[in-house]
């Protein structure tokens, strides 16, 4: 961890920890309560960067510059030095779920939304999308689709 | 701490590598040790035109060959181009950046944040004011636009402020920057950006 100049951002350089383990878990509450502990809001989409210039809820800049080994997950303890905790909080992303009539649908449903580049989690005869921005412009992609293939969009 | 990793997407011709040119000098003026990847079809015609450049040691300038669409080496399967960042930063330790220039793709291009930290897209004035409005995902998602050729916009038609502020509207007051490339125009906030955003020094 590299000291920070009054001018520059704070450097955080590695993960220290999970805020969920025990060991963490007890000292990060001793500290919240003498108002210690400052969270950064990462959106889902920017958490597989390895780098990024972050605020956190109480206005610190900071900078993370994670070694290419390491992942930001949610709870992500960044920093500790026993006065102050940093601790990343992962936004999670708006999902719009589809469920196809059939394998037939389910098919043509998968190959249009792969030609699109969407991101997708699959479930139990459904597939959610991850939404990168407004709900109503991944819909518009999907309105040519209606006369080829049966499906019902649902709320994830 | 490892080297950053800066993706520079755009459609053809509209100046990524006129970019890494201008940017080259000045990153340097700063001490900020850099090494670029260049992405084409099947040639090295970028590598070859930086290397013959000579502002880079050639050995510092890598080339990969994308044999198809040019997004899915930076997008669906960077692991060539990752594969090209871990040896250029096992050969040269201390490495600040590592500029990812894209072959030359559509407005739908958008680079794996496996692959980089940053990225920019760059278009130009003479494709046309219309781009913006397209709202292509390469315009919408990059961390920052750069506007290239600024300087051709009345021999092309174009309102260039009314483009800049379009530009700005579409990406959500995401960062935009206007650059004349080849004249050097605009490349030291293009730098002083890449500096505070990924580079942190």
């Amino acid at each position: 961890m590299k000291d920070h100049s009054p001018d520059g951002p704070m450097m955080l350089e590695t993960v220290l920890g999970m805020a969920a383990d025990a060991q963490w878990h007890d000292r990060l509450h001793a500290l919240e309560h003498e108002g210690g502990v400052e969270f950064l809001s990462i959106p889902e989409a920017d958490a597989a960067r390895k780098r990024m210039r972050v605020t956190t809820d109480r206005g610190r800049d900071c900078a993370i510059a994670l070694p290419r080994e390491q992942g930001l997950s949610d709870g992500a303890v960044l920093f500790h030095d026993g006065r102050l905790a940093i601790v990343a909080r992962i936004d999670g992303a708006a999902r719009m779920r589809l469920r196809p009539a059939s394998i037939d649908d389910a098919m043509r449903l998968g190959h249009w939304c792969g030609n699109l580049h969407w991101k997708v989690i699959f479930g139990q005869g459904v597939m959610d999308v991850v939404l990168d921005g407004p709900r109503a412009r991944y819909e518009a992609r999907l309105a040519d689709l209606r006369g080829l293939a049966e499906f019902v969009i649902e709320d994830a | 701490m490892t080297a950053a990793r800066v993706g520079i997407g755009g459609p053809v011709g509209s100046g990524k590598t006129a970019l890494i040119e201008a940017i080259l000098p000045l990153l340097a003026e700063v001490g900020i040790d850099t090494a670029v990847i260049t992405n084409d079809l099947v040639t090295d015609e970028d590598a070859e035109r930086l290397r013959k450049g000579g502002q880079l040691a050639p050995d510092r300038v890598r080339a990969v060959q994308a044999g198809a669409c040019p997004h899915t080496v930076i997008r669906e399967d960077p692991t060539l181009n990752m594969a090209a960042a871990d040896r250029l930063e096992t050969d040269f330790p201390g490495l600040d950046l590592i500029l990812i220039e894209s072959g030359g793709d559509n407005l739908a291009s958008t680079f794996s944040p496996d692959l980089v930290d940053y990225w920019m897209f760059v278009i130009d004035v003479a494709g046309g004011d219309d781009i913006p409005r397209k709202k292509g995902p390469g315009i919408l998602q990059a961390n920052l636009l750069v506007i290239n050729k600024a300087d051709l916009a009345p021999h092309v038609g174009v309102d260039f402020p009314n483009m800049l502020a379009e530009a700005t509207a579409v990406r959500g007051g995401g960062a935009v920057l206007p650059a004349i490339c080849r004249k050097g125009s605009g490349i030291a906030e293009v730098v002083a950006h890449l500096r505070r955003e990924v580079l942190f020094k």
